[in-house]
């Protein structure tokens, strides 16, 4: 048999991936807005902070967890983790963020003959749970599922950032080249990071988020 | 009045060191300053909380070590008990452990609070905590406030504050969480050590709304704009309520011209259900959050007292009745 796993991650990762990513700004126009970030050094700065600090701390972790549970069928261990991510989502756009994606992946994979998770969940599922299984299910080894998972989160952000700040197309790519090098260490902290400890939150993030669901005029849904 | 490390010191040395362990589970360490170098002091305060038939009385208390608690207040019409937690002390140095834990039987319900601020001293960069839990277990049709004062950190803490419901799904809650770094009053901020915070609410074993800080002095996350901002305030309130839209940015409004000192973030958590369900099958409850982030813990805390007293009729039908203490 072929080994297609680096094509299926790139799949899973693609921004054609039709499952609206583009849309979510994550708090970062709010951030804009209120000039805490207004040249590229501080995008990057924001970036970096907020992979090592928020998805290294709830996202990646999870992903581990639910990336064993799909392989190991267990059930109970999904919806644990799945009904975790979403207690942990700082506000109601976040949430509803990772639940649109989730929910909008978990329709796409069933397209695709994947249909393990469709009994599974009775709220939307976490895009966190999604992506695992699309990495079980496509056989991503977890270390590339896990690199994929900061590429496409960090990827979506500059490209929103292009619109907020703005970028210009070289200033968003100079920024992706020199932040995704802080991908590696995300991941091999995620590992590290036990049960007890997961779900670090970001006071600032949290509030921008919430002021962003106030926000006059915008053009992100998160 | 905040007392000085030493003052605190031979008070504790002037208490007794010998505590019986009494129904508590047996890994709990106690003082044991004479057998090791690791000083460990722990107090323990069990409630319990059963309704009659026009209030709620509490009818059990545990304690161990330095946590009291008053005769309860009976300050509204509808029988809510008021119950104030005292820890004589006044704070908590290398290797004190704390912990509260009150249980609410179905149909009760009770406002907690404390008289003055908690602290946690600074720990001489010791590796041994200072660890406070509370844990609330909230029966069917009970409702749990639970509205301490601050905690204030002091430089070169080494903290764990805990605080978790376990509600059942009609159980109701409004509670809130506010530490404040340093004292900014008399030019002693915190520039060194570190405290970990969570606020969580559970239900039926599974999680419902997860708040874990993880504060380190001096760092990128009390600096940059999406940590602390090098805030000394910041603060988390969770209610088991639903806000309407205009509701939130009525209050949202309030806020930032009244307590406008920092920053306020409200925000209402509601799960989008299963494609083709209606609502979501699993029965749990709403969440409401409120969060400041500033430098003002006065603010903080008025805009706290102001949503509180804004939402108790969403939350449980009783017009607030703030508790005397907080007057005084």
């Amino acid at each position: 048999m072929q080994n297609l796993s680096l094509l299926k991650l790139l799949h899973l990762v693609s921004p054609a991936l039709p499952i609206g990513a583009y849309a979510y700004s994550q708090g970062q126009e709010w951030a804009v807005d209120k000039a805490w970030i207004k040249k590229p050094e501080e995008v990057e700065a924001w970036l970096t902070g907020l992979l090592q600090h928020g998805v290294a701390q709830l996202d990646l972790p999870a992903l581990i967890r639910l990336y064993c549970a799909w392989e190991n069928d267990d059930v109970a261990s999904v919806r644990y983790w799945n009904q975790f991510v979403l207690a942990c989502r700082e506000t109601q756009e976040l949430l509803l963020e990772d639940q649109q994606l989730g929910i909008a992946l978990s329709r796409l994979l069933v397209s695709l003959d994947i249909a393990r998770h469709e009994k599974v969940f009775s709220d939307s599922p976490s895009l966190v749970s999604m992506f695992a299984l699309a990495g079980v299910s496509w056989h991503i080894p977890c270390d590339e599922l896990l690199q994929g998972y900061c590429w496409s989160w960090m990827e979506n952000q500059v490209a929103a950032a292009t619109k907020t700040v703005p970028l210009g197309q070289t200033q968003a790519q100079q920024i992706l080249q020199r932040a995704m090098t802080a991908i590696p260490h995300a991941v091999s902290t995620a590992k590290q990071v036990e049960d007890d400890n997961m779900g670090l939150g970001l006071p600032g993030l949290a509030i921008a988020s919430s002021m962003h669901e106030r926000q006059y005029s915008r053009l992100f849904r998160s | 009045m905040v007392k000085t490390i030493s003052e605190y010191m031979s008070t504790t040395s002037a208490l007794p060191t010998t505590i019986s362990k009494s129904s508590f589970e047996s890994s709990d360490a106690i003082t044991s300053e004479a057998s090791s170098q690791r000083r460990e002091w722990l107090a323990k305060l069990q409630l319990e909380f059963y309704a009659r038939e026009h209030k709620t009385v509490l009818r059990r208390v545990e304690h161990v070590g330095p946590l009291r608690v008053q005769k309860p207040f009976y300050p509204e019409s509808r029988g809510c008990c008021h119950v104030y937690l005292l820890h004589p002390p006044g704070g908590m140095v290398v290797g004190d452990s704390l912990k509260i834990q009150a249980s609410l039987h179905p149909n009760c319900h009770a406002l907690l609070t404390t008289p003055s601020a908690g602290k946690l001293y600074g720990a001489k960069h010791l590796k041994e905590k200072q660890h406070q839990t509370v844990v609330f277990e909230v029966a069917a049709n009970s409702c749990i406030e639970w509205l301490p004062q601050e905690t204030i950190v002091f430089d070169g803490a080494n903290g764990e504050l805990n605080t978790r419901l376990n509600v059942q799904p009609s159980g109701k809650f409004f509670v809130w969480d506010i530490l404040r770094l340093g004292r900014a009053a008399s030019a002693d901020h915190f520039v060194s050590g570190q405290c970990k915070q969570a606020l969580e609410v559970w239900c039926n074993g599974m999680p419902v709304f997860i708040e874990r800080n993880y504060v380190k002095a001096s760092s990128e996350f009390s600096r940059a704009h999406w940590g602390l901002q090098n805030a000394n305030t910041s603060a988390t309130l969770c209610a088991s309520l639903v806000a309407s839209r205009d509701q939130i940015d009525q209050w949202l409004e309030y806020l930032q011209q009244h307590c406008g000192d920092g920053m306020w973030g409200l925000t209402q958590k509601q799960l989008a259900s299963a494609p083709g369900e209606a609502a979501s099958q699993i029965d749990r409850p709403p969440i409401f959050v409120a969060r400041y982030l500033g430098h003002s813990i006065l603010d903080c805390r008025r805009g706290f007292e102001f949503l509180w007293q804004q939402s108790r009729p969403l939350l449980n039908q009783c017009e607030a009745v703030a508790p005397r203490i907080w007057r005084t």
